[in-house]
């Protein structure tokens, strides 16, 4: 199976790659910001005739030194409800081919977001540690709604 | 079995369900159905279960069998109906209709169905023991109704047919162009003969059906292989299909007769005799010349018309006459049916049967006759003697055929074929106001102006466009009316409550896209109305009123909007009840409470924490929550009102837009950020003057005092926490909007421009946004956010 790999600030997250509806590059979108919406939300873009949100991931994960570069880029993301949102990364490192087996749980502790949103940890061929993201749990927007 | 056809037979099997419901519900007071309703009923199931047949839902086909023998009994007056037997069939057709879904799903429970089979054979048994023959009287009304109904299945059979028929002769062209092998065509061939010859039996034609079934045996022969499928029998395929096509348009004119029907008929079975020795001897001749299909037509001669009647003895014995024609004696339509040929025929000539051409003749004497004996059948016919009485001799008829009665009717379209269009529109729309903004960075004002000129036709072009597409989408509210009765009915049986349903309305054109959302709400408020407002009988006998309750749907367009009204005249919701307990629940406090106009006090049914069962009447109930009514018209873009008077019924209103998809809105300014506003809930717009500001409540509310109205402010900014231009009053602009139960007054930094936008739904891909209803694109390919006034004033009062 082939993951994507993407930073974060100092930490490489990954998703798999069938989840990828697309890449777009972040300074050439207009976002139309939502107000009173959860600040992780950055607004909503056109693509291509379609409405769809932009997530902010590092206001997700709580990081909070945000620059915006040239290689910050949009990945939009198929959920398992059918929904095209957008995460917004700081870059794309790689894509690999991993086998399944290679997943090992994540620890209790010592993970910096919340365990709901972690399938596993994958170690990368340079010895690395990477979190395989349960993307879909990331994106589960009702379920974050503050009432 | 494709799934193509099955799915065609589910459509048609729909619709036929619609027309057998209603023939029966509309008979089951009376007791008795018109030998017509009766055989037309019969033809149905007939047509169901034949259908089911050809489509491998054996099981259904099976259960409709013995219904189908049932309806053949009472058809013969060997079993005379009266309000048990109706009830009887309509559960039954009730019955069919779950086995179909089930069977049709691949959810069928064996034993269940096995039940329902016995359950039905044995109370079929019970009847037929317990009475005795007789027969059933005549309804002059019921008819004419039917005739209407029937009328439109008519069309769209007719047009359902000729697609076949183009389909037909197109699989047999590809057989003789050599695209196709003849193994692969005889499969779709027999098929679509087959079909036909189903829709043929629909409308109700005696002889196009036999016909086909002869052919439809030698197709099956070539289609298990017996004999081969070779050009000479796809010549001779040709011919046939030919023939029976115009086969058809002379029986929808009812110029068949049956003497030369069956000479044709036999000599259809000889030149198949002779095709199969052809095709045995392998010779390959081309010799299917000495078939003379056309022959039929040779033989119509003026003592025919004694035994087979005029057309509208025919159609009324039996009946699809198109029912505008019967109500308008200029129509060419019933004259043509009257207009029949004589012996003016030329006898053995290969005629081209040019329906068209063939009938301009007036009868004779013995035509007129059988006219003097058919007074006793509609009015309309004998206004139409007398026309063609009075003249006789019009030229040039023009003849019934099965494309004219397609040509008044439609084609079925694909929702998403539709969809599509809509969306190519919408993009223009989008590429049209780019193109305008656009415009706008031309410096030089000679070609500023030619552009701007081109454009702007450009723009009413495409506003037409969007208009026609639009009216496409568009069906009669009958479409959502189709399955009310049947429910009603049940619902009122349950219940133990006797129900008048009404509904009016029924060609009031509303958004396809619509009419999914609506169903549900709609079913919800007449299931309230059943169940909490309308009394038992006794009760209202109690009351003074009718035993009968009434309930009244009716729907009507007004000024960009369609207003569906549900009323009963029932016991009324009972507001003091509905306060209490939304006062328990602290839905409200007392203070709110003594602000609240009644209109808002009965507008709490909706609130979510009330469950309609104990708040609206003493009759416990399902309690179906009504919050889901208001959310499921909210989506649709519609709002909900209550009236209510205590005894006397409840009145509930719901105001739809005329479309989803486009709506002309006005761009607001809030500090740098634009909205847009829907033009249609903007009742006008100020720059407020300081002595029109009041200050009212505890907590200093601010009211903009309007000729004498009372209109609370909401600071747009504030609720959506943007940093804005202006903060004083005075310097910005108001925008008074209204919402079914109030006014407010939007205060924002400016207004813009007007433009129409393409509305695209926030939900897709998000999720609700407070405030917003929906998005758009703007012409610079961002988005753009719809306010969602509703909401925005919910929002307000709940903050006050």
């Amino acid at each position: 199976m082939e993951y994507v790999v993407f930073k974060l600030d100092e930490e490489n997250y990954t998703i798999p790659l069938d989840k990828i509806k697309e890449i777009l590059v972040y300074s050439q979108v207009i976002i139309t910001e939502l107000f009173a919406e959860d600040p992780w939300i950055k607004g909503m873009i056109n693509l291509r005739g379609e409405v769809i949100p932009i997530v902010d991931l590092r206001i997700r994960f709580d990081i909070r030194n945000i620059e915006f570069g040239d290689n910050t880029v949009i990945i939009v993301i198929k959920t398992d409800e059918n929904k095209l949102i957008g995460i917004i990364v700081d870059n794309i490192e790689s894509i690999l081919e991993l086998d399944k087996q290679m997943i090992v749980p994540a620890p209790d502790m010592g993970v910096s977001i919340d365990p709901r949103y972690i399938e596993g940890l994958l170690k990368l061929n340079n010895e690395t540690m990477t979190t395989l993201l349960n993307i879909d749990a990331v994106l589960k927007l009702e379920e974050t709604v503050q009432e | 079995m494709s799934q193509e056809i099955r799915d065609f037979f589910m459509e048609e099997a729909e619709e036929l369900f619609d027309s057998l419901n209603s023939i029966l519900l509309k008979n089951e007071e009376a007791g008795e159905i018109s030998p017509e309703e009766v055989d037309s009923i019969f033809r149905d199931m007939h047509t169901l279960k034949g259908g089911a047949g050809s489509v491998e839902l054996m099981k259904f086909s099976a259960y409709t069998h013995h219904l189908e023998t049932f309806m053949d009994l009472v058809r013969n007056g060997e079993i005379e109906l009266n309000s048990d037997i109706i009830d009887f069939i309509i559960e039954s057709v009730s019955t069919m209709h779950e086995i179909l879904d089930d069977e049709y799903a691949g959810v069928l429970d064996e034993d269940e169905y096995t039940q329902k089979l016995q359950q039905i054979i044995q109370d079929i048994e019970n009847i037929k023991q317990g009475k005795t023959p007789g027969s059933a009287a005549q309804n002059q009304q019921n008819k004419e109704n039917r005739l209407r109904e029937k009328s439109q299945i008519f069309g769209e059979n007719a047009a359902e047919m000729i697609d076949l028929f183009e389909e037909l002769e197109s699989e047999i062209e590809s057989v003789a162009e050599d695209e196709k092998s003849p193994k692969d065509a005889v499969d779709a061939i027999f098929r679509t003969i087959h079909t036909i010859k189903g829709a043929s039996l629909f409308l109700n034609l005696h002889f196009v059906p036999k016909y086909l079934h002869e052919v439809e045996s030698i197709l099956d022969n070539a289609r298990n292989g017996t004999i081969p499928y070779t050009k000479t029998f796809n010549e001779f395929m040709f011919k046939v299909v030919d023939y029976a096509q115009r086969l058809i348009d002379q029986e929808l004119n009812s110029s068949v007769d049956e003497t030369s029907f069956n000479e044709e008929l036999d000599s259809l079975k000889e030149e198949i005799g002779e095709l199969l020795f052809v095709l045995e001897d392998e010779k390959g001749q081309e010799d299917s010349q000495k078939v003379e299909p056309f022959a039929l037509f040779d033989e119509q001669k003026s003592e025919a018309k004694e035994e087979k009647p005029v057309a509208f003895e025919l159609f009324d014995e039996k009946g699809s006459p198109p029912q505008s024609a019967q109500q308008d004696d200029k129509t060419v339509a019933f004259e043509l049916f009257d207009e029949k040929p004589t012996a003016d025929v030329p006898k053995e000539e290969e005629v081209k049967p040019a329906p068209f051409e063939l009938f301009d003749e007036a009868a004779s004497s013995p035509r007129q006759s059988v006219k003097q004996e058919s007074t006793k059948t509609a009015s309309a016919n004998k206004t139409e003697t007398k026309t063609v009485k009075e003249a006789p001799k019009k030229e040039k008829k023009k003849n019934v055929s099965l494309n004219k009665a397609a040509a008044s009717t439609s084609i079925r379209v694909n929702l998403d074929k539709i969809d599509q269009l809509m969306n190519r529109v919408g993009d223009l729309v989008i590429t049209k106001s780019m193109l305008f903004q656009f415009t706008e960075s031309i410096n030089d004002d000679h070609l500023y102006k030619e552009i701007h000129e081109r454009l702007t036709d450009l723009d009413r072009d495409i506003r037409e466009l969007q208009e026609s597409v639009m009216s496409v989408r568009m069906v009669p509210m009958e479409s959502v009316y189709s399955r009310l009765p049947k429910m009603v009915r049940d619902l009122a049986k349950k219940l133990d409550k006797k129900i008048k349903f009404e509904h009016l309305g029924d060609t009031v054109e509303i958004d396809k896209m619509m009419v999914e959302g609506l169903m549900d709400p709609l079913t919800h408020i007449i299931r309230n109305s059943l169940d909490h407002g309308i009394e038992k009988p006794e009760v209202r006998y109690k009351k003074g009123k009718p035993e009968v309750g009434r309930l009244v749907i009716s729907a009507e367009q007004e000024s960009g909007n369609i207003i569906i009204s549900i009323r009963d005249d029932g016991a009324g919701i009972n507001v003091d009840k509905v306060v209490d307990k939304a006062l328990q629940n602290g839905a409200i406090t007392p203070e709110e409470l003594a602000r609240m106009t009644e209109q808002e006090k009965l507008m709490l049914i909706f609130h979510p924490g009330l469950s309609t069962a104990e708040a609206l009447t003493d009759v416990s109930g399902r309690g179906v929550g009504m919050d889901v009514v208001m959310n499921n018209i909210n989506a649709l873009g519609g709002h909900i009102r209550v009236f209510s008077k205590k005894d006397k019924g409840t009145h509930i209103q719901i105001i739809l837009p005329l479309t989803l998809a486009i709506l002309d809105g006005l761009n607001v300014l809030i500090g740098d950020k634009k909205f847009i506003l829907p033009l249609n809930a903007i009742v006008e717009s100020l720059q407020p003057q300081p002595h029109m500001i009041k200050h009212v409540g505890k907590n200093k509310k601010e009211i903009l005092m309007l000729r004498r109205e009372f209109i609370p402010i909401v600071r747009l900014y504030d609720f959506f926490n943007i940093q804005p231009s202006y903060k004083k009053l005075e310097e910005g602009m108001l925008i008074v909007i209204k919402t079914a139960s109030s006014k407010v007054a939007l205060f924002v930094d400016d207004f813009l421009n007007q433009e129409q936008i393409v509305v695209k739904s926030l939900e897709k891909n998000y999720k609700k946004i407070k405030g917003i209803g929906a998005a758009t694109i703007r012409g610079d390919g961002s988005i753009g956010l719809i306010l969602d006034v509703s909401s925005i004033v919910e929002m307000y009062k709940g903050e006050m």
